[in-house]
């Protein structure tokens, strides 16, 4: 690993507008989903947006959370594919 | 800061960006075969691209001083055509010896099918064969993981292989580690939409270190931006980030990773630029 030479403090002052435009950003969405017609509450997608933000403020995943949530837009990997697909090799 | 760009698809983009590149430091590129926005009917038709590749535009970069370095294969959207692929890779020998020509690339799945694996396995084959080195693409978005994991299972199963002469490509977070404990070069793409910024790409060098990474813009037909790498450079030095490090990591590593190739040749240019350790501007 590579020593950060800015310390926590000097990030979050690095990023925080930077988060507060994106934080914002997703609840004006949300807004422009709940002004529109119709329902997603069961949508997939919707299910994976609020897991993902849950990922955001769990302590559990510090240090990790962008992993966690590429991990939930990501189909399963199932380490058989090769006898699923059968691939054969000759 | 001088930079290669080690994969970007020139023959889709402009000489002004080459110009343009030259400006911002580039003095090399590489340039792996890929999907042309449309399927090629036949051999002729990627024979054709590959001619382009190690003929024109190797010359179109020199006009502004920039290395041009070339890969060749059938990209994996076209491989789901397993028989012109198998006319492909039995006509790609004709141009291994060609100045410039790095190796295999940029093979790879993109639906993670198995007519893409089929062909995947016979291009690792090629390679493995002719001692060439390999390039591989990595599936985008949902598919990415599950297509990286079959992809390191279908290199870790061939012996032959010599993992530090293969890099595998637009590498996140997710990924990264994977490719990288497994003793492969690993790329990552900085892509305007889809893959990676250049803020993450800092980040996964702060995670993994600068060992094995490569930083590229992919530049292509699509919405991309050739001028990322420089994107990169500057965010590293504005995290205060040493210059030894950045220059790692967008120049001595991608000389390392092609050096491999017996088609690398590469004059550097004189190099004088602040050492680590010395203010920038002073
Ligand atoms: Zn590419």
């Amino acid at each position: 690993m590579t020593v950060l030479p800015l310390d926590a403090e000097a990030v979050l002052t690095r990023e925080q507008l930077k988060v507060r435009a994106k934080l914002i950003e997703i609840a004006a969405i949300f807004d422009r989903i709940d002004r529109a017609e119709g329902s997603v509450d069961d949508d997939v997608r919707m299910t994976e947006i609020r897991e993902s933000i849950a990922i955001l403020s769990e302590q559990s995943h510090r240090g990790a959370r962008a992993e966690r949530i590429q991990m939930i837009y990501s189909r399963e990997f199932d380490p058989n594919w090769q006898q699923n697909l059968e691939l054969t090799k000759d | 800061m001088y930079y290669f760009d080690p994969h970007i698809h020139m023959v889709s983009r402009t000489t002004d960006d080459y110009e343009t590149l030259a400006k911002m430091g580039c003095i090399g590129v590489s340039e792996p075969a890929f999907w042309a926005g449309y399927d090629r009917g036949s051999v002729d038709g990627f024979r054709d691209y590959f001619h382009q590749l190690t003929d024109f535009e190797p010359k179109r970069a020199s006009w502004y001083g920039i290395a041009h370095y070339t890969w060749l294969c059938i990209n994996a959207k076209e491989a789901e055509n397993v028989q012109l692929s198998r006319e492909v890779i039995a006509m790609i020998p004709e141009f291994l010896d060609c100045p410039g020509v790095l190796g295999i690339g940029e093979i790879g799945l993109n639906k993670n099918t198995k007519n893409e694996a089929t062909v995947f396995l016979e291009h690792l084959d090629l390679a493995a064969r002719t001692g060439e080195q390999i390039l591989i693409h990595t599936p985008h978005l949902e598919d990415k993981y599950q297509g990286t994991r079959m992809i390191l299972d279908m290199l870790c199963d061939d012996s032959r292989l010599d993992r530090q002469r293969v890099c595998v490509d637009h590498v996140e977070e997710h990924t990264a580690k994977a490719v990288l404990d497994e003793g492969f070069w690993a790329g990552m793409t900085l892509y305007p939409v889809s893959k990676c910024t250049p803020e993450r790409a800092v980040d996964i060098v702060e995670k993994f270190g600068p060992e094995r990474l490569l930083v590229n813009s992919a530049g292509d037909w699509g919405p991309s931006k050739p001028t990322a790498v420089p994107d990169f450079i500057l965010e590293m030095r504005l995290r205060g980030h040493p210059e030894s490090l950045i220059r790692r990591v967008v120049y001595d590593n991608p000389i390392k990773f092609f050096s491999q190739s017996r088609n690398f040749h590469f004059d550097p240019p004189q190099i004088d630029e602040p050492r680590a350790d010395e203010p920038i501007g002073v």
